[in-house]
């Protein structure tokens, strides 16, 4: 009875309330790839078969050092210096760096799947994912480190190269759109894609090579179907070949591809299939009008995918490169993004990464920004920490967007109309800024305490006076020359401060400033201001705190 | 306890029984677990590759249920699981089944990454947790009384079958799967996992018992750990 009701109960349980769960095939995918890398690790059989094995090492080793090639083998090692063995598989969960003996790194994103010492012939060979390569400089004559990827073999120049490697796994792609973007024919070993950030490389496949140069990006290996062939349909043999004499010269197979709609892009783009993808964004690209660079920054705020944002953001730098004048369309995308992500710090930081991939285009829009009164304090931080990112070769454009930022906070205060509201949000705001000047460059910092120096000089507001001392106190790089200078500055204005509050600030900015600057240097100024303001009880008072301050006697 | 069913196998007194694949693999050969084990331990590269092959679909769906059914870190670990395996294959003693073998690298990996995040551990029984007590209480009786029909409509129900279910080796799954969903007759699942109709029914039998011994401890932990 009890086995009826339990075979009863089974069967309904199964058939209705069971929901298989299933592996992806990606996940198949990289799982047999590891099985199938331990091919290549040495079998061991038993003791015995390992001695002789080993004899037989001695023996090759001893063959190959004798008869080593000229190109030296790198090894590599894992973040805390374990040496990975030649033949090993490395997950980028598990290891998410290497390191070779040359100094060449290599940052591998969680999917990706890598082969040291594969049989490829190459160094490292990258079977899966995403992985960021940096090779360093070489003397004349050395060897590289050389990547193989589905088939092709990437040579960085001697003088170093910053590259990215994507490998588009065969599985990750659905039949339909094999089908559809190789007109039926099947791919061997996946897609690549290189993404060039620095330096340059030799890209080497079977059926030819070609040079990739910073900030170049290649979707494709040499040899492989050009995208735009890709995407017109097979052609079928229904007709018998022209004749000899009147078929004309062979021409490369690239055809024109019909014109897909915004939709179809987009549907392409949040597809999940990588080379659909990569597709959608090459397309944009060829079409670099607004409406596309409109696309693709609203793809990467919706992107959860970092492998994704991470061709997007290059697509917008390359966009940008080929057509500057999109960088206010763009920048307007993402700063409404940053206006509206109170809620979505997700977003916010997407969009974040957007504006810097926008790199200086996107300096004018955030310096706009932050001088709105209207921004919200967060926002602000945010937008300046992309300034804080921008190169030093920008420091120029970086100073002047924090002393207009500055300014517009300046005027608030100056408002008689502002309300305490817009009062608060501004001094938050200062804030952001004087943040935005410590995060640079210690090179810049004479410069951008010029900068808090003039506000502090003119504010009227004593909270936005303390968060302008914060700030200098953060320009640890300021010069003994220019310390100098704005300490005279301050301490010849300080007898004119009627705030005591503010004068209080400006004690402890010249405090700030004078650190390493010997006593000597700023003390006779002090003196000279008190036998000057001497019947002034105020001022004494000021300088006497001021002399406390500092450490003089 | 319902976690460690999953070795219930190693007692099993018919461990050489050719294991039962899922159904649309039930036409290949079979080999014995002490041949798996041997060719594991060899490093055989096609031995590896049906480790993987076999254990693939069964370790995904052991290692969801243990993970919140977060697919993500599922992967993660299945992946880690499989990288380790392949690695220390020349270790595996062949004393268990591959299947024990590989669920005790992923617990492993689990408890690790638990750790990592700074999680409780939680336990199998919570699944329950955010269910109601009707639902513990017939899943419980599951040899005693006929499940409700709108217990059988309930989320909470599949979510608890087949959390269950990922904790019997995939043959016993397997095995049940064929008979009781897709209804095959005892003499199918002999010849689909090239056994006698006795074999079938003795693992058959083995696998009704595992399931439902899992139930009532697991549900019967959840009523526990409300009351």
């Amino acid at each position: 009875m009890s086995k009826d009701i339990l075979e009863r109960n089974l069967a309904r349980l199964l058939a209705r309330a069971y929901e298989p769960v299933t592996a992806p095939a990606s996940l198949r995918t990289r799982c047999l790839a590891l099985a199938r890398a331990e091919q290549r690790e040495p079998r061991r059989a038993s003791r015995r078969a390992g001695r002789r094995v080993a004899t037989m090492l001695v023996i090759a080793a001893a063959w190959l050092f004798l008869t080593r090639p000229a190109r030296d083998v790198l090894a590599f090692a894992r973040a805390d210096g374990s040496v990975v063995a030649a033949g090993t598989l490395v997950s980028g969960r598990a290891v998410p760096s290497l390191t070779s003996d040359a100094g060449d790194a290599l940052r591998l994103e969680p999917e990706s799947v890598l082969a040291v010492h594969s049989e490829a012939g190459a160094d490292v060979e990258v079977l899966g994912g995403a992985v960021l390569c940096e090779a360093v400089a070489r003397s004349r004559g050395a060897a590289t480190m050389r990547v193989a990827v589905a088939g092709s073999r990437l040579s960085p120049s001697p003088e170093g190269c910053r590259f990215t490697v994507l490998l588009v796994e065969d599985a990750d792609m659905g039949p339909k759109s094999k089908s559809w973007l190789i007109g039926g024919s099947a791919l061997a070993a996946g897609t690549a894609a290189v993404v060039v950030y620095a330096g340059s490389l030799q890209w080497e496949a079977d059926a030819g090579g070609l040079t990739l140069a910073a900030g170049q990006t290649a979707l494709r290996a040499p040899g492989q179907v050009p995208l735009a062939a890709q995407v017109a349909p097979p052609v079928a043999v229904t007709e018998p070949p022209p004749p000899e004499e009147a078929r004309p010269e062979p021409q490369a197979p690239i055809r024109t591809a019909p014109p897909l709609s915004a939709d179809q892009v987009r549907r392409l783009l949040a597809s999940g299939e990588r080379l659909d993808q990569v597709r959608a964004i090459d397309l944009l690209l060829q079409a670099a009008t607004a409406e596309a660079a409109q696309l693709l920054a609203e793809s990467l705020l919706a992107c959860n995918d970092p492998v994704l944002a991470a061709l997007l953001q290059e697509a917008l730098a390359k966009l940008i490169g080929k057509q500057p004048e999109l960088a206010q369309d763009l920048a307007q995308v993402f700063m409404a993004a940053l206006t509206g992500s109170e809620a979505d710090p997700g977003r916010a930081e997407t969009a974040i990464s957007g504006l810097a991939a926008m790199g200086i285009a996107a300096a004018e829009p955030l310096g706009a920004f932050l001088a709105n009164r209207a921004t919200a304090p967060e926002a602000a931080g945010r937008a300046a920490s992309v300034l804080a990112e921008l190169g030093g070769e920008h420091r120029e454009v970086v100073a002047q967007k924090l002393r207009s930022g500055l300014e517009a906070a300046l005027l608030v205060f100056d408002d008689p109309l502002a309300q305490d509201a817009d009062r608060e949000r501004t001094r938050k705001k200062t804030g952001s800024l004087a943040w935005l000047a410590g995060r640079r460059a210690a090179a810049e910092h004479d410069q951008l305490a010029q900068v808090l120096v003039d506000s502090l000089l003119r504010t009227g507001d004593e909270p936005q006076a303390g968060t302008l001392v914060w700030g200098l106190g953060h320009l640890t790089g300021v010069g003994l020359p220019e310390r100098v200078r704005l300490l005279g500055t301050l301490l010849r204005a300080l007898p004119a401060q009627k705030n005591g509050g503010i004068a209080q600030a400006w004690v402890r900015a010249a405090k700030a400033l004078s650190t390493g600057v010997p006593p000597e240097q700023f003390a006779p100024m002090i003196d000279e201001l008190a036998s000057l303001y001497a019947n002034d009880p105020n001022i004494a008072a000021k300088l006497t705190r001021l002399r406390t301050e500092l450490g003089l006697r | 306890m319902a976690e460690r069913m999953a070795g219930g196998e190693d007692r099993s007194p018919t461990e050489g029984f050719p294991p039962l694949v899922p159904p649309t693999d039930m036409q290949k050969p079979q080999q014995s677990c002490e041949t798996t084990g041997q060719a594991i331990r060899a490093r055989d590269p096609t031995a590896l590759r049906q480790l993987v092959e076999d254990h693939l679909d069964p370790l995904f769906a052991f290692v969801f249920h243990r993970v919140d059914r977060d697919r993500v870190a599922a992967e993660e670990v299945v992946q880690e699981t499989f990288l380790q395996a392949v690695r220390s294959a020349g270790r595996f003693r062949g004393e268990s089944t591959a299947w024990t073998w590989i669920c005790g690298i992923a617990r492993k990996l689990i408890l690790g990454r638990r750790r990592r995040v700074r999680r409780r551990a939680v336990p199998f029984s919570d699944l329950l947790l955010d269910s109601d007590e009707e639902i513990a209480q017939a899943l419980s009786r599951i040899e005693h009384e006929e499940i409700p029909e709108r217990i059988l409509e309930r989320r909470e129900t599949r979510r608890f079958v087949g959390a269950v279910m990922s904790t019997l080796p995939p043959r016993y799954q397997a095995g049940l799967l064929a008979r009781y969903r897709d209804g095959k007759s005892l003499e199918e699942l002999a010849r689909d996992a090239n056994t006698t109709v006795k074999g079938a029914e003795s693992l058959l039998h083995r696998a009704r018992r595992a399931f439902a011994d899992a139930f009532p401890i697991v549900a019967g932990r959840a009523i526990g750990g409300r009351r």
